[in-house]
């Protein structure tokens, strides 16, 4: 445990280091995803180790329960199951008013079934599925944010600690954890905006974790009974610009690294992300029925669209996520053709 | 369960509903659902509100049911009727005035020396349904090792907020096209698609898809 404990310390002052000196986090954390040992006592840890237990009991623990989503002036009552078994995540968010339904995550592959057993599929790109996997340990950087430990609470009757990442710039938002003491699992967040009001809140309000979880719950739908299979392509069908075109962002707010796909030839959807938030691009052909032009705003995420023309080459950028709307527009406006 | 049920619920919590709201709620054949609706409710509204947790675990059920035998005798022989509130454990008391079924219970409570009009009636049947609703779902489950409760108010299903604008500020999308909304339903689950990997918030990137759903994909 001596060993552990300080190739531990070694690995955390390492981090820090890399941190400090600018360094690419993301191959850092993605060397020490197996091999992370948190520091024995629960008392003596840091935000960070608290962040990266949250992360790991998200993906690692069963747990089932129900949580109350409010972005804007909506709230959802959902319930959500979650299966963690040989290595493979599995799990269920089933709205509990409302049309929508449920999702299906099993493994790579998500989809929606609504009440009236129509199924929507998202088409699985292999190459962003693969290399997305890569980047489980992916943590927010001490430059972009001001990460503390600020508490303990009690939340639906079980010990939390509370941790404050306060955005140390305007591109991004801040967020507020209640993290469960005993399994880690992300009790209670709350996203905010630059002035402090609070764009999101997800909250549990039920929660348990059992030892084993049905399999049977994650079955989709029969195929017999689907009505309609629908899936959305991944790549736009009416790319009008040479296979051999090729995307670059110019500008990104600091901290944000692409955490999908290598940058392959005609590949249209870029995805970012700084540990914590996300934001995808969406390169299209000017077609009708995309996106007018500027923002729209659902709590906390944002899409902002605009046609843009370069070197004669017209296209249509679209970047979706959890960023201001500012932070939307400038890389939407930055997307350039690599001729 | 249709959008005027789950209206109606919305309106007896917050004291605006009208007899045939009150009707329709009490006469729905599948009370579980109805109780379970209106739990969830209650749950939404102490989250969007940031209430003080609240936990209803004093069963009041015996009190009320006594309240309406007693009331029914006042009704009969038109003896003086006491507080129903004496039910009501005094800790426990202010609590209660935040769900509906238990300002129904008060309002029966002040009615000692009157009639009951066929209104209250009703509001004491739903209390009666409701109270046990209350007490709250889930505490049946061994493997439940948590429960909140208490407290809501639906909110509306807009979905778009607009951001203000000005010259330096990104310009607002005002209207959108059914087509345009579908298309941007769609950036978002595919955003989530991709994102639910690479953030630290497990499913959180598919909650916010599931949240949209007036949009539809």
């Amino acid at each position: 445990m001596l060993i552990k404990m300080k190739f531990s310390k070694i690995l955390l002052t390492m981090r820090y280091l890399i941190l400090l000196l600018g360094l690419n986090l993301v191959t850092f954390s993605n060397a020490a995803e197996d091999t992370y040992v948190f520091p024995e006592q629960r008392s003596q840890w840091q935000a960070i180790d608290w962040l990266m237990l949250m992360q790991q009991a998200a993906r690692e623990e069963n747990y089932e329960g129900r949580f109350v989503f409010s972005r804007g002036p909506m709230s959802s009552a959902m319930s959500i199951v979650h299966q963690y078994e040989n290595g493979r995540e599995r799990e269920k968010l089933k709205q509990l008013d409302g049309e929508m339904g449920e999702i299906i995550r099993d493994g790579q592959q998500v989809m929606c079934v609504f009440p009236d057993n129509r199924v929507v599929e998202v088409e699985s790109n292999p190459l962003s599925s693969n290399f997305t996997q890569k980047f489980i340990g992916f943590m927010p950087g001490k430059s972009q944010y001001s990460i503390e430990v600020e508490g303990k609470e009690r939340m639906i009757e079980r010990p939390c600690m509370v941790l404050s990442i306060k955005a140390n710039d305007q591109d991004r938002y801040s967020y507020k954890l209640w993290i469960d003491q005993k399994k880690g699992l992300l009790l209670k967040s709350e996203l905010l905006d630059e002035q402090g009001k609070t764009l999101e809140r997800f909250q549990y309000t039920q929660i348990a974790f059992p030892e084993h979880i049905d399999s049977s719950l994650f079955k989709a739908v029969d195929h017999e009974t689907a009505v309609k299979h629908e899936l959305i392509k991944t790549e736009d069908d009416g790319l009008a610009w040479s296979e051999s075109l090729m995307w670059q962002v110019d500008w990104l707010p600091k901290g944000y690294k692409r955490i999908n796909g290598k940058a392959r030839e005609g590949e249209n959807i870029i995805v970012y992300s700084d540990g914590l938030s996300a934001f995808s691009v969406f390169i299209e052909s000017m077609n009708k029925g995309k996106m007018p032009e500027g923002s729209t705003q659902v709590g906390a995420t944002t899409a902002y669209s605009v046609d843009l023309v370069t070197k004669g080459q017209g296209y249509h950028v679209t970047v979706v996520g959890e960023v201001p709307a500012k932070t939307a527009m400038k890389v939407a406006k930055s997307v350039k053709p690599m001729m | 369960m249709d959008d005027r049920l789950r209206e109606s619920i919305s309106a007896l919590m917050d004291d605006e509903s009208n007899e045939l709201e009150l009707q329709r709620v009490l006469s729905h054949p599948d009370k579980e659902k109805v109780q379970a609706v209106w739990a969830r409710y209650h749950e939404m509204r102490q989250v969007v509100r940031q209430d003080k947790e609240i936990h209803f675990s004093v069963d009041v059920s015996a009190g009320v049911a006594a309240a309406i035998r007693e009331e029914s005798s006042t009704l009969d022989s038109g003896s003086e009727h006491r507080d129903t509130s004496a039910f009501i454990d005094s800790d426990h008391r202010e609590a209660f005035k935040v769900g509906q079924s238990i300002q129904l219970v008060n309002e029966t409570g002040r009615a000692t020396q009157s009639k009951l009009n066929s209104r209250a009636w009703l509001g004491l049947a739903a209390s009666i349904a409701f109270v046990f609703a209350l007490i709250l779902p889930g505490t049946d489950t061994q493997r439940q090792e948590g429960v909140a409760t208490v407290a809501t108010e639906a909110q509306p299903d807009e979905v778009f907020v607009k951001v203000a604008a000005n010259i330096e500020e990104p310009k607002v999308i005002v209207e959108m096209t059914e087509e345009q909304a579908q298309h941007f339903a769609q950036y978002l689950l595919r955003h989530a698609e991709h994102s639910v990997r690479g953030t630290q918030s497990g499913f959180m990137p598919l909650a916010r898809v599931a949240s949209v759903n007036s949009v539809g994909i």
